[in-house]
Order: structure tokens, then C-alpha cells, then sequence
């Protein structure tokens, strides 16, 4: 399906789940409420049109002005040779969202990585543990963009920032 | 890990009479069949691995935290050493999607010297990949005659950017120098030279019965778990899925050459090994094309010091030699990225090794594994 | 070790007993510095060049008797090629303890010398792999050439010649505690 398509036909099949926010270079982009999410992936992976069968990339996104955190899904179908991405808000506090790791086996890692490096909880995940920091980790996610740990050192400014 | 797929065969214990206790085995972090630090707490019946759960994170270097603290051009060194047995296609991922995400327009003479360079540098990959699979065998001939190709490869890049590993020869808006004057001889030269070795590495290896009786038939994957656990490169095409991102979804000048996708049929681990081989012969072709219409001009794009790209979000996928490397970039339009997500190839092939191993021998692990060409600072990042 | 260590503290006292020492020295210095089995451990980019290339054809350990070894307890010399992380640590040091005096170290790179690229913004990456366990020779560069490292080598040889015996019996090599 062209991107236009995939925009109106996603639009058309859920209505007001999703928003639609600006394309991420040529790719439909759409916001799904958390509690949306589940019901969503289970029409994407079924429908026989869309039929998205494979998740390249999963990873999340940390913004502290607005005090909110997000998951941001990109998925292909192989079978149709389109893309979406999808992306989750959520309020900064208490992040939970449901885990799309009984869709895609892939997002089983990225899920986890995810939740050790930015404080999300995935709901229904088959194993959480932790992945890829060391076993007695306590200084948070630091991956949150507000992140500051006892052994972290910032870079001086070179100059060329400004 | 969820290691269990329905539609899977019984694990080859045999007898059931025989089962034996379970015991657990653990491989690494320090093992010498990887270049690079990966833990297998293997669970096994006698000789029958029953469960493999990989433990990563043992180079975890957090590349992606320094990318929210260097500017757009500063983070091309660490591109390099994300995946630094291909460090040139890892800096053409990083190039092209912060060109989509700026919209700059790159001189074709660059397009192509980045062509030529990733393809040399997947050959020499799958080099590296054949000398380490052919090792971990027991075959030690392969090392030596594919080091000495590769120390070709090498002298070739040398002589372009003065590195032998970490390249960082590609900036954004196209190349950092145009290159000398005999490389395009030299390389020609390496072309018609690399044919016949690799004919010669077919000759040790693809027929060997020693070899074939510890890859062919071993360490299945069929093709609807490979897309599900999203396994891509030559695992995916090993598992007979006809799918190349240079030519599925062209970037660069990849539309304009000619050459074909290698698949096998079976999805185990001599697929994988011959898919791989087969791609030199291809990348060789490709960079011989890329050479004969080399075209004059520019090398850069004019990109400004202080490099703010428009706010937005960008996502780009490349075929590395490993699988598809994606890059996914969130900007705002500040000199630094507000937050880069890398997606490698070798974290998702990695996660299907629990189903390819499966029911299969102790010995055979160090097969499947191998034939996997994982990376582990691509895991880990 | 043990016997090899007491040896000349004995001799010493003996007249014309430092003559032997001094001979016991030459020959163990020059098998020892002849022989450096490394322990096959990289972890990063270095590993490629300092262990793969330089131990294939072109540049080729074994002309100096350098041949690799796949288990600590063979291994004479740890060539840290690559990034420690935090959690490799632990580990780097348990393969150190299981190696056999005598044991030496090289630190290949940028990242085993003080973290390299990986300094700064970093939460995860040790600062230094001399912090875990005590290096003799630095081999700077990112990656270090093999030419490099091959004089590394040569260093640490010329550093084994001048040991002498009786400083074994005397000195308790330095082991820093991890963090
Ligand atoms: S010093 Fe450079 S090349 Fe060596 S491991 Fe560190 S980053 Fe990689």
C-alpha cells in the first residue's frame, strides 16, 4: 500500500483510537492511547490488507517538559511492503503500557531494554528481566533524558553546540 | 524467553527411556568462539541442549546516551565503532538517515565512493565471518587465506582515509576525500584477484564432508519465525525470503547496479555460510560496475560546521553485511540529536538463536552461533 | 611457584650462590620471554586488530612464540583488546586470578587505558582496566596498529628479561580492589 492509503485505511478502521501526527520521513505516523494499543496491534497484525508481520525497531523517548514518556513502535509488512510507526504517550510517573511481544517475538528484548533503560513498564511481559546494565544497578534509568548518576561525567562544551 | 513455537518438532533426545537429569551448562562470557563477550546459560538434557538464554549487556557502552550529547557530526566516530567489522556501511546508515532527515542532496561521486567502499567492506566482513566459522570447525587454513584477502581490503581503505578499522570516511553530505589516484587500478586489480579465492575457499570448505556434516541440516529456521523475531541479512535469506534492502528499497546509487540476492533453501547453518559467500561474489560485481561508471564532481554536499537539521524525526534502514542497521532519529533542530534509537542487526538475530539451537548438540551450538555473525558491541551498543 | 621462589633466597646466602641466581635468572627470563602464551580475550573493536590480524598471516604472532591459548590457566599474558564495561569487570578480574604466575598484562587501546571514546556521557564503561587489575605494558590508539602492538610485545619482553628471581620471594603483586 502506498503511504496515502495506509493513512486513510488506518483512519478509517479505527476512527478516533488514533491521531495522526506528522510523517517520520515519508512513513504514516500515529499516536495510540495506552489502554488502545493492545486492540490496535491485534487488528494490524490480522487484518488481511495490513497484515503487518515484522517490528524492525522498538524503542522509547523521554520528554521531562511535558512530564511525559513514549514508546515508539516501527513496523513492516513483509508480505505487503509497508511501513507505520506507531508511538505511545504516556505521563511520566508511572509509565505502563502493554507488552506487543505475543504480536511481534521481536519486541521481547527491545521491550526489555526499553524498560531498564527508561523506567516503562510493559504489562504481560513473558520474562522482565533486566538486560543489559550490570546485576546490582540502583541509580535509576539512565536513559531519561534528566538522568544524573554518581560516575557520570559530562562532556566540557567544544564550542561547536551553539 | 519465550523459546517455544507450536509448530516446532521435537527436540532430537531420542529414546525417551534414555532422558537424562537436566544440568546447566555456562558458556562464556569469556569464550573463544566470539570476539566479543556474550553469556549462553545453556540447559541441557546429556548432550541435547534443551534451552539456550543468552545474558548480553557485557558491552553495553551506551552509545545511545553519548548520541544525545554530540553534535550531528561528532557522533560519526561512534557509528564506526558500533559495528566495527563494517564500519563503512555503519557510517552510511548514520549518513543517510540524517540526510533524509535534513534533506540534503548528495553529489553523485560521493553516492558512489560509498557504494564502492560498503561493498568492499562487506566483503571483507563476510571474510572476517568466514575466517572465525571456519575456525570455530576446526578448519584453521580458511583463517589464514581469509586474513590475507582482507589484509587487501584493508591496504585498500588505508590508502583512502589512513585507517585500518575505524574508518570514519563518511561525513554527512558525502565523503571526507575523494580518493587517490591509483585506487580505482588498485581496487579493479583486488576484484578480478578476490574471484578466484573465493572459489578457493568453496573448494576447502562448501563440499568438505567434514564440513558439511556439522552445518548442513543444522540449526533450522524457518521463514515465519525468522520475520517474527525480525532475523534479517543472510539468516533471513538463508531462510529462503527473497529480500535485500539495496534493492527493495534502494538508497544511495544501489538502484543503478546489477546484481543478484543469494537465498537458500533450507534456512540452516550451510545456507547461511553459502549465502554469505555467494554475496561477495556480488558485492565484487557491484564495486567493479561502481568503478566503470564512476562519475566526476563533488564529493560534499555544503553542510555547515554547526549542522542544525529541521525539527523532526527521521528513519532509515540500511543492508549492513550483519542485516538490516536502522537508525531512527528525533531532532529539535538543535545541534544535537534529541534522541537517536539504533536498531542493529545482530540484537534480533541474536534473540532467535533459542529456536535455532533447540534440540540440538553441545558442539553444535558453536555452529549456529558462528553462522549467526554476531557482533557483540552491535547487541550491546 | 613455590620451590622456584624460595630457591634463591637460600643461594643468596651461599658464597658464590648469586652466581647461580644470576644464571637461573637468565635462563627462566628467556624462556618466559620467549614463550608469552596469550589468553584469547577480546572484547571489542581491538580484538580485530589485536588479536585477529596480527595473529594471522601478515603480521604473525608466532615469530615471536607468541601462540594463542583458549583457557586462562594456559595463558601467560592477557592482552585486554577492547571496552571494559562495569559488568565485565567482575569477570575480567576472575580470569586474571585463574591465570599462572607468573601473569602479565597489556592494555590495548584507548578504552583498556582510561575508557577512550567512551569517557565521557558514559554510565556504563569502566575507566581504565588498571583500576581491576595491574597492567604492565600501555599500547595506545583506537585501534592501537598491529605494528604497535607488536612492539608492545617486544617491550614487555625486554621488561621480563631485567626480572629477577629473588623479587618474587619478595614482592606480592599489586591486585586493586574493584569499585
Ligand atoms: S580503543 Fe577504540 S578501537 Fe579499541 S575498543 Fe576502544 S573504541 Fe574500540
Amino acid at each position: 500500500m502506498t503511504p496515502e492509503e495506509l493513512t486513510s485505511k488506518i483512519k478509517a478502521t479505527f476512527a478516533e483510537k488514533v491521531e495522526e501526527l506528522p510523517a517520520v520521513t515519508g512513513i504514516p505516523a500515529f499516536k495510540v492511547k495506552p489502554e488502545h494499543l493492545e486492540e490496535v496491534c491485534t487488528t494490524l497484525v490480522s487484518d488481511p490488507e495490513l497484515n503487518f508481520d515484522n517490528l524492525p525497531c522498538l524503542g522509547g523517548i523521554d520528554y521531562p517538559e511535558t512530564n511525559e514518556i513514549g514508546v515508539v513502535y516501527c513496523l513492516f509488512s513483509f508480505a505487503k511492503r509497508h511501513h507505520l510507526n506507531l508511538r505511545v504517550i504516556m505521563p511520566r510517573d508511572n509509565p505502563e503500557v502493554i507488552s506487543v511481544s505475543k504480536f511481534w517475538v521481536a519486541a521481547d528484548w527491545f521491550e526489555r531494554e526499553t524498560a531498564e533503560l527508561f523506567g516503562i513498564k510493559f504489562k504481560d511481559h513473558p520474562d522482565p528481566r533486566p538486560l543489559l546494565l550490570i546485576e546490582e544497578w540502583d541509580e535509576g534509568y539512565p536513559m531519561r533524558r534528566d538522568w544524573e548518576g554518581k560516575d557520570f561525567i559530562r562532556m566540557p562544551e567544544t564550542g561547536q553546540e551553539k | 524467553m519465550m523459546v517455544d513455537s507450536p509448530d516446532r518438532p521435537e527436540p532430537l533426545t531420542g529414546d525417551r527411556n534414555l532422558e537424562t537429569e537436566e544440568f546447566v551448562v555456562n558458556m562464556g562470557p569469556q569464550h573463544p568462539s566470539t570476539h566479543g563477550v556474550c553469556r549462553l546459560i545453556l540447559t541441557m538434557d546429556g548432550e541435547v541442549i534443551k534451552k539456550v538464554v543468552p545474558d548480553i549487556g557485557f558491552l553495553h557502552r551506551s552509545i545511545e546516551k553519548i548520541a544525545e550529547n554530540r553534535t550531528y557530526h561528532q557522533f560519526m566516530i561512534y557509528t564506526d565503532r558500533i559495528d566495527y567489522v563494517s564500519s563503512m556501511n555503519a557510517n552510511h546508515a548514520w549518513c543517510v538517515a540524517v540526510e533524509k532527515l535534513a534533506g540534503i542532496e548528495v553529489p553523485e561521486r560521493a553516492e558512489y565512493l560509498r557504494v564502492i567502499m560498503a561493498e568492499l567492506n562487506r566483503i571483507a566482513s563476510h571474510l572476517v565471518f568466514l575466517a572465525s566459522f571456519a575456525i570455530d570447525l576446526g578448519a584453521v587454513t580458511p583463517f589464514l587465506y581469509a586474513f590475507r584477502e582482507r589484509e587487501r581490503i584493508v591496504d585498500l581503505f588505508e590508502m583512502t582515509c589512513g585507517q585500518r578499522l575505524t574508518y570514519n570516511y563518511m561525513r554527512i553530505g558525502g565523503v571526507s576525500k575523494d580518493v587517490p589516484k591509483d585506487f580505482v587500478s588498485e581496487t579493479k586489480k583486488f576484484c578480478s584477484y578476490l574471484y578466484p579465492r573465493v572459489d578457493e575457499y568453496e573448494a576447502i570448505l562448501t563440499e568438505n564432508p567434514i564440513f558439511l556434516g556439522r552445518t548442513k541440516g543444522i540449526g533450522l529456521l524457518d521463514l515465519p519465525t525468522a520475520i517474527n523475531y525480525s532475523v534479517s541479512g543472510p539468516p533471513l535469506r538463508g531462510s529462503g525470503l527473497k529480500w535485500d534492502i539495496r534493492k527493495d528499497e534502494p538508497y544511495s546509487a544501489y538502484e543503478k547496479f546489477d546484481f543478484d540476492i543469494p537465498t537458500g533453501e533450507n534456512g540452516d547453518t550451510w545456507d547461511r555460510y553459502k549465502v554469505r559467500i555467494e554475496e561477495m561474489r556480488q558485492s565484487a560485481r557491484i564495486v567493479e560496475q561502481a568503478l566503470e561508471g564512476l562519475p566526476e564532481g563533488g564529493i560534499k554536499a555544503k553542510v555547515p560546521a554547526r549542522f542544525r537539521p529541521p525539527q523532526g524525526e527521521a528513519f532509515a534502514r540500511i543492508e549492513a553485511p550483519r542485516g538490516e542497521m536502522a537508525y531512527f532519529i528525533v531532532s529539535d533542530g538543535s545541534t544535537k540529536p534529541y534522541r537517536v534509537k539504533i536498531r542493529t542487526a545482530s540484537f534480533c538475530n541474536l534473540q532467535a538463536l533459542p529456536v535455532m539451537a533447540r534440540g540440538w548438540k553441545i558442539a553444535d551450538i558453536v555452529a549456529i552461533f558462528g553462522s549467526l555473525d554476531i557482533i557483540l558491541p552491535e547487541v550491546d551498543r | 611457584m613455590g620451590v622456584v621462589q624460595k630457591v634463591p633466597v637460600y643461594l643468596e646466602k651461599i658464597p658464590g650462590g648469586g652466581l647461580i641466581t644470576t644464571s637461573l635468572d637468565a635462563v627462566l627470563n628467556w624462556s618466559r620471554a620467549s614463550s608469552l602464551w596469550y589468553l584469547l580475550f577480546g572484547t571489542a573493536c581491538c580484538a580485530i586488530e589485536g588479536l585477529m590480524c596480527t595473529g594471522a598471516s601478515r603480521y604473525d604472532y608466532d615469530r615471536f612464540g607468541m601462540i594463542f591459548r583458549a583457557s586462562p590457566r594456559q595463558a601467560d599474558l592477557m592482552i585486554v583488546a577492547g571496552t571494559i564495561t562495569n559488568k565485565m569487570a567482575k569477570r575480567v578480574k576472575i580470569l586474571y586470578e585463574q591465570m599462572s604466575e607468573p601473569k602479565y598484562v597489556i592494555a590495548m587501546g584507548g578504552c583498556a587505558i582510561r575508557g577512550g571514546p567512551f569517557y565521557y556521557d558514559c554510565y556504563s564503561v569502566l575507566r581504565g582496566v588498571d583500576l581491576v587489575i595491574p597492567v604492565d605494558v600501555y599500547v595506545p590508539g583506537c585501534p592501537p596498529r598491529p605494528e604497535s602492538i607488536l612492539e608492545g610485545c617486544l617491550k614487555l619482553q625486554q621488561k621480563i628479561k631485567k626480572q629477577k628471581v629473588s623479587d618474587w620471594s619478595k614482592t606480592e603483586k599489586f591486585i586493586p580492589e574493584p569499585k
